[in-house]
């Protein structure tokens, strides 16, 4: 290694962003563009009967109306459930859904238009709680659902002796835990320009994660042969998933564009934002544990009910996730899931930060404690006793490779001081544990035609020795830009000056699936040391022109490639260049990544299943106030296995950012329903926990070098997530002895518990198990 | 965005700004620090013509912290960081402090925010929120949404920094076309008043300062809300209380966030004065207090949980003054 990778390298794109020079999609202008407005539905659910632009046609400066029968082909991320039209067609399914769209010459005259459309609904049922879209629904939120309900996707998994695990099993556990509603809330809300050129190509500026899929909606919807077709990305202020799927707006402005035939621009509000959503599911789960005697876990039964809101997005994704991602980082020897996603007159839920393993985690991880508690055992202990061990197979066929959970627990154990504390802290004080893994990107591209790699990395020198590189994975914050400069500076020995990482342009970057399941560092890095070492094959090979020597003999260092034992034949970096591109005046290289073949053979067998899985341990201390029920966090010990950092600022960066996500669901965020009304759309009365409100955090990096990760590398954009909810959690338990399976932990429902705990004979901490952990 | 424009007016004095107030009457609107009137504007709340400035009147800006006297258009960071404040009124840099956040507290005033437009679920949303709902009272509409009923508003007031200064008997100087006066701050807020315009201030009248007695008073102001930025207050309390020996010289209490106005507790805290303040003393006073506070489901905290802290924060409050000043 040369030095690069490893090193606290801050993000190549930082300077422009803290100076205020970095463009966004709401900061881009084009010449003579239109801003447009979508207008919004009122109802929740409800036949349109009619909408009349008679009025808003007056205003001066509209230059387009909208209505979704114009372009009623529909769209949707995953290809299987294609159920989304840029505006209601017929129907609106949640309240805030786009009924219809003006552009005009000003966002003054768009907005003014926009409130003098006149549409006319015919109420429907709504469908506000999910249990009452199961059965018995009367009018269908979507047609394609079976019988009388509003399911969507239904999945039943069973995997070894479940009932006689149960049957036979010393202990069992059972937590059922209600969650809600919560957004991504990223700091950029979204915005998007579209531009069908005079040339007959449709350009589109937007704030995506998944400039690819969008690429093809596009396509799809306005029926344009996919060169015709142009999506750039320009940077982005934060996804979480929010950004994840091609979204209704950005189809709306390209429509608005085919109409006038002039650039348009949309960039939502916040509140829009929030009606957009495509966030966490709200969820009604319940986990079932066995075991043995002596802790070991003979069997693990799932069950979710999942408020998918009114449209599919991930969510066939999401309703395996709810399942599969609670086979690890235990061992389970008998599996039983059912899973349920219903579709409601929310606002869709999609994928947000550690997608669809949250909620079941969190109820898993409460139940480890719980049992530890009946077989008065440390928590700790029993999961250690219960650990995944590396390079196995779990039941459901994930293969598992480098696997330092075991390490991570112990790290965090050992800085924490759990041994002195555990039961040992005040009435009030207490500390807990929570584990996870996750998905280091899902093995499954989301379209299968036609086939090529999950991601494809060029590169291209030019006669200045700057090596520019073209990806089309999405740098959306998380520092994608600055890995893939990383990368190929390491392989070629040269600093990472000399490496300019272009932004995504369908015209001139290859195709990498974007920014979700935390699949950028594995699939991309890999496909930028591949192209990276094509690279460097060519370089060596002028090298040995120039000296006469073996090209193998050449290794890349300090922007040269030198020949040890021949001092003499130090080439530097630029001549080396120069050589290369001698007779064809260009040189350039190409890598990419195709994830192996994985998984069984069973329906469903590919969800979850990846190259590689993140682990987790956290442990977090936390001091409730016993008079007004407030829980404030002190200090979280976070181990993290994502194989070999390559950027440990950045990967301290997402552990400290998933916490304070973490946080929020579990602390205050909730989208809040009325029915079917949105009661806090908007950052004030969305609780996302405040920069005060942000425990101290310590990063324990402790994982070995993954086999197939580049330069040793897993994930760690998401796994950093799910651990912190339960950890904080059975550190409240700690405390006050009350167990905690409803969120969010806001005060009052806190005071409201520990003032039943004492009506009800007095509250104290729980009891010390009788072994403590050495 | 802003739906509908306005005429942005900005007077570099005060009688120059009640000259444009009586050349627009029935359709202007103060403007000082901004962070809640225009917000409402870009809701498409409190919709005017003309908006006066009072951002360059040097006067409001005056600021005397060791005379007491402060101008309205002073900032509430201004106040927080004041040590001289914080030595001699130490509720009100309390206040000031855990007002906002600290980049908004860099423009709101405390004239804005003695001045604060109540507060409800149902009326601080988007135009296309409230028009999906049907309107509420206080948006013109029949029917309050959080109480069901057709005559009383019950948005609350949030204002952070009337209740320590109405226990440190502040008084406000105001200027209107008839000329200036003096008045206690409590009488600024009309109790009898809903939700919808509780404030006793005449056509065109302008809040220039706030003046505050000299003698030394012992004080404190607690404050829940969600977190701890920037949340307006779910239920807030002042205390102001000087003993002698070990028996009250002065009692004072207000509270914010509970009720349409800022309430004093005048007539609940002058029996107790030359009485000890024991813990019984104490608990029966929170009691009474809250007995008068009538929050309502229309704020992020359920009103059960609102009035429990409060007590709490009055107890504990009363204890901190009292232990600190032995």
């Amino acid at each position: 290694m040369t030095g690069t990778i490893g090193g606290r390298v801050p993000l190549v794109d930082g300077p422009q962003k803290v100076t205020g020079r970095a463009q966004y999609a709401g900061d881009l202008q084009r010449p003579g563009m239109l801003h447009a407005k979508i207008v919004r539905s009122t109802e929740a659910h409800a036949r349109i009967l009619s909408i009349d632009f008679s009025a808003a046609r007056e205003v001066p400066g509209v230059a387009a109306l909208l209505s979704g029968e114009r372009y009623p082909r529909t769209f949707g991320v995953l290809p299987i459930t294609q159920d989304e039209t840029l505006l209601a067609v017929g129907k609106v399914r949640y309240r805030g859904e786009g009924v219809a769209a003006v552009a005009a010459t000003t966002v003054e005259a768009a907005e003014r238009a926009a409130r003098l459309v006149k549409v006319e609904y015919e109420p429907l049922p709504e469908y506000d709680d999910p249990r009452d879209s199961t059965g018995g629904v009367t009018v269908k939120i979507h047609d394609e659902s079976p019988g009388s309900t509003n399911l969507q996707k239904e999945v039943r998994q069973e995997f070894g002796p479940v009932d006689e695990a149960f049957h036979s099993a010393a202990h069992t556990v059972e937590v059922s835990g209600t969650f809600q509603g919560v957004t991504h809330a990223a700091l950029e809300p979204h915005a998007v320009i579209a531009e069908y050129g005079p040339d007959g190509r449709l350009t589109v500026w937007a704030s995506t994660q998944v400039p690819h899929y969008l690429h093809r909606a596009l396509a799809r919807v306005f029926d344009l042969p996919a060169h015709r077709v142009r999506v750039i990305k320009p940077e982005v202020g934060g996804g979480f998933g929010g950004k994840g799927d091609p979204m209704p707006h950005e189809l709306v402005a390209a429509a608005l564009s085919l109409e006038t035939r002039r650039p348009v621009k949309l960039v939502l509000s916040r509140e829009e934002v929030f009606y957009l959503n495509h966030g966490r599911h709200p969820t009604r789960n319940k986990v079932r544990l066995a075991a043995g005697a002596d802790g070991t876990l003979t069997g693990l039964e799932v069950e979710a009910l999942i408020d998918g809101g009114a449209s599919s997005s991930f969510g066939t994704v999401t309703t395996y996730y709810n399942g599969v991602l609670s086979v690890g980082p235990y061992r389970i020897p008998a599996f039983r899931y059912h899973g349920q996603r219903v579709y409601t007159n929310h606002p869709p839920s999609g994928a947000m930060r550690a997608h669809g393993s949250v909620n079941t985690r969190y109820s898993l991880e409460v139940a480890m404690d719980i049992l530890a508690e009946r077989l008065g055992m440390d928590p700790t202990e029993l999961r250690l006793r219960n650990f995944l061990p590396p390079n196995t197979t779990t039941l459901n066929e994930f293969r598992i490779t480098s696997n330092s959970v075991r390490e991570c627990l112990l790290a965090a154990r050992e800085r924490s001081g759990w041994a002195k504390k555990f039961r040992s802290l005040p009435l009030g004080q207490g500390i807990g544990v929570g584990c996870g893994f996750f998905i280091s990107g899902s093995n499954s591209p989301i379209h299968f035609t036609p086939k090529f790699p999950q991601s494809t990395v060029h590169l291209k020198v030019d006669v200045d020795g700057g090596v520019t590189v073209h990806s089309g994975a999405a740098d959306i914050g998380q520092g994608s830009q600055t890995v893939l400069a990383q990368v190929v500076a390491e392989v070629l020995g040269v600093p990472i000056e000399r490496i300019h990482v272009s932004e995504v342009d369908t015209d001139t970057s290859p195709v990498d699936l974007g920014s979700y399941s935390s699949r950028v560092t594995f699939m991309m890095g890999n496909a930028a040391e591949r192209a990276a070492r094509s690279l460097l094959e060519q370089l060596k090979k002028a090298a040995s022109d120039l000296t006469g020597l073996p090209a193998p003999s050449f290794v890349p260092a300090g922007d040269a490639l030198s020949a040890p034992g021949h001092p003499e034949a130090t080439i530097d970096f630029l001549t080396a260049v120069h050589k290369a591109m001698e007779h064809s005046g260009a040189l350039q290289s190409s890598g990419s990544y195709e994830s192996p073949p994985l998984g069984g053979s069973f329906k469903g067998a590919k969800a979850g299943t990846s190259p590689a899985y993140s682990f987790s341990a956290y442990v977090a201390q936390v001091d409730v106030d016993l008079d007004t029920g407030r829980i404030g966090v002190g200090k979280v010990w976070a181990a993290f296995d994502c194989g070999t950092p390559l950027n440990p600022l950045l990967v301290e960066g997402q552990i400290e950012g998933s916490i304070h996500m973490g946080l929020g669901q579990l602390l205050g965020e909730e989208l809040r329903y009325r029915k079917t009304r949105l009661m806090n759309p908007s950052l004030l009365d969305y609780k996302t926990v405040s920069a005060t409100e942000m425990p101290e955090v310590e990063c324990l990096l402790v994982g070995k070098a993954d086999p197939e990760g580049p330069f040793g590398a897993k994930e760690a954009g998401e796994g950093p997530l799910p651990p912190i909810l339960p950890a904080v959690a059975n550190a409240v338990y700690d405390a006050i002895g009350i167990r905690f399976t409803d969120l969010p932990l806001t005060p009052d429902r806190v005071w409201r518990a520990l003032r039943d705990a004492e009506k009800a004979g007095g509250l104290r901490k729980p009891r010390p198990p009788e072994a403590h952990a050495r | 965005m802003l739906a509908e424009g306005f005429d942005l007016h900005r007077p570099s004095s005060v009688a120059e700004a009640l000259e444009f107030a009586g050349r627009f009457p029935g359709e202007f609107r103060y403007l000082a620090g901004g962070t809640d009137v225009l917000p409402g504007l870009f809701h498409g709340l409190g919709a005017t013509r003309h908006l006066i400035s009072l951002q360059d009147i040097a006067e409001l800006r005056a600021f005397v912290p060791e005379e007491g006297r402060i101008g309205a258009m002073v900032p509430l960071g201004t106040l927080a960081e004041s040590p001289e404040l914080r030595a001699r009124f130490p509720a009100v840099a309390e206040a000031a402090r855990q007002a906002a956040s600290p980049n908004l507290r860099n423009s709101s005033t405390l004239g804005g925010n003695l001045l604060l437009d109540t507060r409800c679920t149902y009326y601080n949303q988007s135009a296309f929120w409230r028009e999906a709902l049907g309107y509420c009272l206080k948006n013109g509409g029949e029917e309050c949404r959080v109480v069901q009923n057709r005559e009383r508003c019950y948005a609350a007031y949030c204002g952070d920094l009337a209740p320590s200064l109405l226990v440190h008997d502040a008084r406000i100087e105001v200027a209107g076309p008839k000329g200036r006066h003096l008045r206690p701050l409590k009488d600024l807020y009309d109790p009898q008043a809903d939700g919808r315009t509780p404030f006793r201030l005449g056509p065109g009248e302008i809040l220039l300062s706030v003046s505050l007695p000299h003698e030394k008073v012992r004080s404190t102001y607690l404050k829940l809300r969600a977190r701890s930025a920037p949340d307006f207050p779910e239920a807030s309390v002042a205390i102001a209380l000087t003993l002698e020996g070990k028996k009250l010289r002065e009692l004072r209490v207000a509270a914010s966030g509970v009720a349409t106005v800022p309430l004093l507790f005048e007539d609940l805290t002058l029996p107790l004065i030359g009485h000890a303040m024991t813990e019984e003393v104490a608990r029966d006073l929170a009691e009474k207090v809250s007995r008068r506070l009538h929050p309502v489901t229309n704020t992020a905290f359920p009103p059960d949980y609102r009035k429990h802290v409060f007590r709490h924060f009055l107890m504990s409050g009363i204890h901190e003054l009292q232990s600190g000043t032995h």
